[in-house]
């Protein structure tokens, strides 16, 4: 019992305070100077610690990063303006609700195998429920609470209209997000993330690995490429980033649902927004990408497919890889991310929504249909 | 009176265009072509980065005004008056006094720019007939806290003097032949 309390603290530690959180502090960073670069610009490059030094190449930057320090030091600095009309209380409390419930999904999620430290033995999960991905969704609906209410409390109509275009765009999404992801419930029959993640690359009871085609891991992407487009685009909905940003929409809503915030409230709402680019990135790593596994490397070692080979590598080693993997695949999809992000432009409102309705839902309803009637005959 | 309209056709949708995906894919190909030659050797960027790096400006660029000197260091400038009765703003201004020498007669007391008035059109440089006056420093004016600051007085103007080699009021030689 002990043992399980310390690793839950240690797991979560890590996986809020070293992966999360920095991550989405980096994000800020790389989101603007992935922009500049894919824009043909070079992006900020101005905070440095070394002072008075001239010439360009020799100041000491450190990768940038130190605009994450100096936009935090701005932040707090800032004066934290009240609002004089509208509901003060909500108006602060808005910014809250809308950046810690998606933090809770953070505890379903698989961030690695099992390992072994000290002889004791864990799976790198905070919280295994059979629950699963309903509680993903659930928190993040209570998300779309504090966009609205910030809208809402905060007595600007810029404001109102952002949390109201925010509320019907993340409450239809929601629909289609869940529908998308039937198609992986059915196949793995299971909402347990762990288990989706382990019936993505496992074994079969000869000890023979379970490939499709001989070759092919049985990852998401592969046997749902439909729901993972359609996945794609009711999740980067979620996110309310371009092209689904019309709750903030800054050329016709000043900054929509957050144009009455200030200081570090306005910073926890665009923090969040890289939070849930991370969580984002998770989750679909987590359902489509394998999650931790390295392709062929199962718990024993490699096994090669078209009987290549194997190698036994030893199993805590396998655990750290796959944790490091899984690490690596999150980066890679929050990169793909902001490439969405800098690529396209926003969706017209009404468009936003008649996607939604009229076209990703019937398609993500097909979807279920087909990977039905196909299960149904396997 | 029937006006007559212009048919305007619509743009027809191909099918990856209706499917959006393979549009989006082909976007985010350009996406991250730029991104990974801009990040590797800065291949399109054009930026300069400003306080560090600075355009060099044409060689004919009029900019701040500084007074010319001749080899014994004293002002070219014989107070003519030519460059203020030029100067379309009416920004110069020079006070004259005796120099008591035949060749050169006067010399500026006084010589003052009002560089806010300038217009920067150059026919001061044009009109002298001594090379006293120059606009290629190649610098702009520089900010001021006050308007009067931006008032150059001789002391301002010579700050960024240089010596004129061109020979003041043709060859004095010329006067002593004939």
């Amino acid at each position: 019992m002990v043992e399980l309390i310390i690793w839950t603290i240690i797991k979560i530690l890590f996986i809020l305070f070293f992966v999360t959180l920095p991550l989405a502090g980096v994000l800020t960073v790389v989101d603007r100077r992935e922009s500049s670069m894919i824009q043909d610009r070079i992006g900020p490059n101005r905070a440095n610690l070394s002072g008075d030094v001239w010439d360009l190449s020799k100041r000491w930057r450190f990768l940038g990063l130190l605009h994450l320090l100096a936009d935090g030091i701005k932040m707090i600095f800032k004066e934290d303006y009240s609002i004089k009309s509208g509901n003060r209380w909500i108006h602060t409390f808005a910014p809250i609700l809308a950046f810690f419930p998606g933090l809770v999904i953070l505890s379903i999620i698989p961030f690695g195998g099992n390992v072994t430290v000290f002889g004791s033995s864990t799976n790198l999960q905070i919280a295994s429920f059979d629950s699963g991905m309903l509680l993903a969704f659930a928190f993040s609906s209570i998300a779309v609470y504090g966009i609205t209410l910030a809208g809402w409390s905060s007595n600007n109509k810029f404001s109102l209209l952002g949390g109201v275009r925010a509320t019907s765009q993340m409450l239809s999404y929601e629909v289609v997000l869940g529908l998308t992801l039937m198609g992986i419930f059915m196949i793995y029959g299971t909402l347990e993330l762990n288990t989706i993640v382990q019936g993505q690359q496992s074994l079969k009871v000869d000890g023979t690995p379970d490939l499709l085609f001989g070759f092919l891991p049985k990852w998401g992407i592969f046997l749902q490429p439909f729901a993972m487009l359609l996945y794609v685009a009711a999740a980067t909905a979620e996110t309310k980033r371009a092209p689904f940003d019309v709750p903030e929409a800054e050329s016709e809503l000043v900054s929509g649902f957050f144009t009455e915030y200030g200081s570090m409230k306005m910073g926890m709402f665009l923090f969040a927004e890289y939070a849930e680019v991370v969580i984002f990135s998770m989750i679909f790593t987590t359902l489509f990408l394998g999650g931790y596994h390295v392709p062929y490397l199962y718990d024993s070692g490699f096994i090669l497919p078209f009987g290549w080979g194997s190698l036994s590598i030893n199993p805590t080693l396998v655990g750290f890889i796959q944790m490091l993997t899984f690490l690596l695949k999150v980066i890679i999809v929050a990169w793909g991310h902001l490439v969405i992000r800098w690529t396209l432009p926003r969706f017209r409102y009404d468009q936003v929504l008649r996607l939604g309705w009229k076209m990703l839902l019937p398609l993500a309803l097909a979807n279920i249909i087909i990977t039905a009637i196909v299960l149904s005959f396997i | 009176m029937a006006k007559k309209g212009i048919v305007v056709s619509k743009h027809k949708y191909t099918l990856s265009e209706k499917l959006y995906y393979p549009e989006i894919l082909k976007g985010m190909g350009v996406s991250i072509r730029h991104f990974f030659a801009n990040i590797v050797k800065k291949k399109y960027t054009v930026t300069l980065q400003y306080p560090e790096q600075k355009e060099s400006y044409a060689e004919r660029f009029r900019g701040k005004h500084r007074l010319m000197t001749r080899e014994d260091g004293s002002l070219r400038c014989v107070a003519c008056m030519m460059c203020a009765t030029a100067c379309p703003a009416e920004c110069i201004y020079i006070e004259a006094e005796d120099v008591g020498d035949s060749l050169v007669e006067k010399r500026a007391k006084v010589f003052v720019i009002d560089e806010l008035r300038c217009i920067f059109c150059g026919l001061c440089v044009e009109a002298c007939p001594t090379d006293a006056i120059r606009m290629d420093t190649g610098e702009h004016v520089e900010p001021e806290y006050t308007r009067e600051a931006f008032i150059y007085d001789k002391k301002k103007l010579l700050q960024n003097s240089g010596r004129s080699v061109a020979i003041q009021g043709g060859d004095p030689d010329y006067i002593h032949k004939n």
